[in-house]
């Protein structure tokens, strides 16, 4: 009774943190807090894999059809994705990444059950060096892909470093470039950053015409699975780099997806076969999201160590439940939660298929209306998640400070800023930890 | 008769409203972290006196909250962020007392079979990950590198600090809480019978280290740290290397103690 009620929460908590922007799991999770707190302790897994494989599909939807990326992890989404839909053809993104993501979820789960004899020696490999090694190449690439020339990417990258360091650093006690500012020791949180330099440049590159969305069916997402074939190789290459990018500590899928993209716009760009809204490049990020989504579970489940914060606040609510948490239970645990994420994974599929045919009653309406009302609730969830720490004004007003420079760059691809913004951290420590490790 | 009535009226909405007052606790750290499952125990503790979590991203948003709640609201804070001039500090009269204290320890995976005190004490080529504070890692790399100068130590964030010691990367990491790993030695007095920073280096100046929290709050009208001591919550905490700290002295004497004793960790480690 209580895994089905869970099971149940699990679905729309990841469906609200997957339409949502700036409400991604860990927001539902400190929210869930004193439901997961009651829970059985299997149940607290369920609940997790339930949100997260249920929000990748709905994050998606959000991504192409709107052009919002719920979370890091959607960027890639909304710039290939809402190309295509801008190009009339969402119904067949849509029905594309759901079944490349639906493909992922069974490949990461088939290849950890495969590796599961292995899998305890994961982290004998996944040394500093393993690890800049991986942000620096997907850095690289994403300079080496973005539609700007190669020093303007780096100069937006550099931008994107330079705004995730504002702020007040409580481990090295100094602060940076906040200029004695209240408002910007806090740093610049992530949902302005991505609004305004992201999704507003890219809305503004074409506002002509109206919202043209044709819908998905059954008959469309069997005709998507038949010609899946054609995008195979894509498909697995993908999914395999998702699967090892969700092993990165803190980034997880959402790292998963700009490495597997960038490494597919790559390939399309050398074979002269990329255009903006690149179907290969769509299923590339969807599908890695979900091998990702998977593949993060594993360290908790087989080293018991937790690499999310949501991981982390699962291990904390066992713990203080005095609850055994060891490798031996989060193994026993390991089927249970691995039939509960292909379950769900297959509920996201349909339920994501209901859900965005709503979306048909916005047809006909010009779409620099629906971009202003996009604009306009990124603007309200800006406010909202900024509300919740009692800063909601604060962070107002820097979308707002930011949005000039989202209108200077609307000829360009900011994806390099948005990268640089949420890749700087992870690239820069990694660096200098290999500094500290080897010399 | 009227000024009786208005008189009782006013107590009666004062008792009310005393015993209706709630008390929130600010979170300011990462989800799961030592610092967040602290708060969560002294949410459990105050049972109905429990208010909410305020979620804050970092201690300035925290303090921010403090000064402006008009409602009592109060917080676990590391000791280190009172020390020196820092945007963080909080005005004196927020601070309650005291809170917990634990050694510091030096801990190594379970599968790493050359792990020992000797090999720490005489390795040639001992990597130990220490978490990226300015302020606990000079002291810690001091006393590291007093017991064996071969030992480099590296600074590591929160989460990439997890899975360092199981990648082999490093041999040792030196937490306040360790977790699952064992425990080799502690800078103090410890619950696993293992050698201290005074036996390794007697009169070492960061032999005894450990790592304290502070209680701090607003309008909080009871004493926070004999209750959550008292608490079901705390006899069933797992971060059991916290202990209680200074308890026995005033509040005045406690804070004293303890920004003295920052300080002079901070003169020797620079």
């Amino acid at each position: 009774m209580e895994t089905g009620i869970v099971f149940t929460a699990g679905i729309l908590c990841g469906m609200m943190s997957g339409i949502l922007p700036g409400v991604g799991s860990l927001v539902v999770m400190t929210l869930a807090f004193p439901f997961l707190m009651t829970l059985d302790p299997v149940n607290i897994l369920i609940f997790y894999v339930t949100l997260i494989s249920i929000d990748q599909f709905f994050n998606g939807i959000t991504a192409i059809v709107f052009g919002m990326p719920g979370s890091s992890g959607a960027i890639p989404s909304s710039i290939e994705g809402h190309a295509i839909f801008r190009r009339g053809d969402g119904g067949n993104a849509i029905m594309y990444s759901a079944i490349g993501s639906y493909f992922a979820s069974i490949f990461g789960v088939t290849l950890m059950v495969c590796l599961l004899p292995v899998l305890w020696t994961v982290y004998g490999i996944w040394t500093t060096t393993i690890q800049a090694g991986l942000f620096t190449f997907a850095v690289t690439m994403i300079m080496l892909v973005a539609r700007n020339k190669l020093i303007f990417n780096v100069m937006l990258f550099a931008l994107g470093s330079v705004l995730a360091r504002i702020g007040w650093d409580e481990s090295t006690t100094s602060s940076f470039l906040t200029f004695d500012m209240d408002i910007l020791y806090t740093g610049i949180p992530i949902l302005p950053v991505m609004s305004m330099l992201f999704v507003l440049p890219m809305l503004l590159a074409t506002t002509r015409g109206n919202f043209n969305f044709p819908g998905v069916s059954i008959k469309g997402y069997l005709e998507s699975a038949r010609n899946m074939g054609k995008y195979a190789i894509t498909l697995i290459r993908s999914s395999f780099l998702g699967a090892v990018g969700g092993f990165v500590p803190g980034l997880t899928y959402g790292f998963s997806s700009v490495l597997s993209y960038t490494i597919e716009r790559w390939s399309r760009k050398r074979k002269g076969k990329y255009s903006l809204g690149d179907t290969n490049c769509l299923i590339a990020s969807e599908s890695s999201n979900n091998a990702g989504a998977f593949t993060q579970l594993i360290p908790l489940l087989f080293l018991g160590i937790p690499i999310t914060t949501s991981e982390a606040m699962i291990y904390h609510i066992l713990e203080a439940r005095g609850l055994p948490v060891s490798i031996e239970w989060f193994s026993q645990t390991f089927t249970t939660v691995t039939i509960f994420f292909l379950a769900s994974a297959t509920i996201g599929l349909f339920l994501s298929a209901k859900y965005v045919n709503v979306l048909k009653i916005l047809n006909g309406i010009k779409i620099s209306y629906v971009y202003v009302a996009i604009m306009t609730f990124l603007l309200i969830s800006i406010y909202t998640t900024g509300q919740l720490q009692y800063a909601g004004m604060q962070h107002i007003i820097i979308a707002l400070m930011l949005a000039p420079i989202g209108l200077m760059l609307t000829r360009f691809d900011t994806t390099p800023l948005v990268i640089g913004y949420i890749l700087h951290h992870p690239l820069f420590d990694s660096w200098e930890r290999m500094v500290e490790l080897y010399w | 008769m009227k000024k009786i009535i208005i008189a009782f009226t006013m107590l009666f909405f004062a008792t009310m409203a005393y015993a209706e007052t709630k008390i929130d606790l600010v979170k300011h750290t990462r989800p799961g972290g030592l610092n967040d499952r602290m708060i969560n125990v002294v949410a459990e503790a105050l049972g109905d006196r429990f208010g909410k979590f305020i979620e804050t991203s970092n201690c300035l948003q925290a303090k921010k909250v403090l000064e402006n709640s008009k409602t009592p609201v109060a917080t676990v804070w590391s000791s280190q962020t009172e020390h020196g001039s820092q945007p963080c500090n909080l005005d004196d009269s927020m601070l309650l007392s005291t809170f917990t204290n634990s050694p510091y320890h030096i801990t190594y995976f379970a599968e790493n079979k050359e792990a020992s005190l000797e090999h720490l004490k005489t390795g040639k080529d001992v990597k130990v990950g220490l978490w990226d504070s300015n302020f606990w890692s000079a002291p810690q790399r001091q006393f590291l590198i007093d017991l064996n100068p071969n030992i480099k130590t590296i600074r590591y964030k929160s989460k990439p600090l997890r899975t360092a010691l199981a990648s082999g990367e490093i041999d040792y990491k030196v937490l306040s809480f360790p977790g699952k790993d064992p425990v080799l030695a502690a800078l103090g007095k410890n619950d696993y019978g293992v050698i201290t920073g005074q036996d390794l280096l007697p009169g070492h100046p960061f032999a005894d280290l450990g790592y304290q929290y502070l209680l701090v709050g607003v309008g909080i009208d009871i004493d926070l740290a004999s209750t959550v001591f008292n608490s079901e919550a705390w006899a069933n905490r797992r971060d059991t290397t916290h202990k209680p700290y200074l308890q026995d002295l005033s509040r005045d004497e406690q804070l004293s103690t303890v920004m003295v004793m920052l300080d002079k960790i901070y003169q020797s480690g620079q």
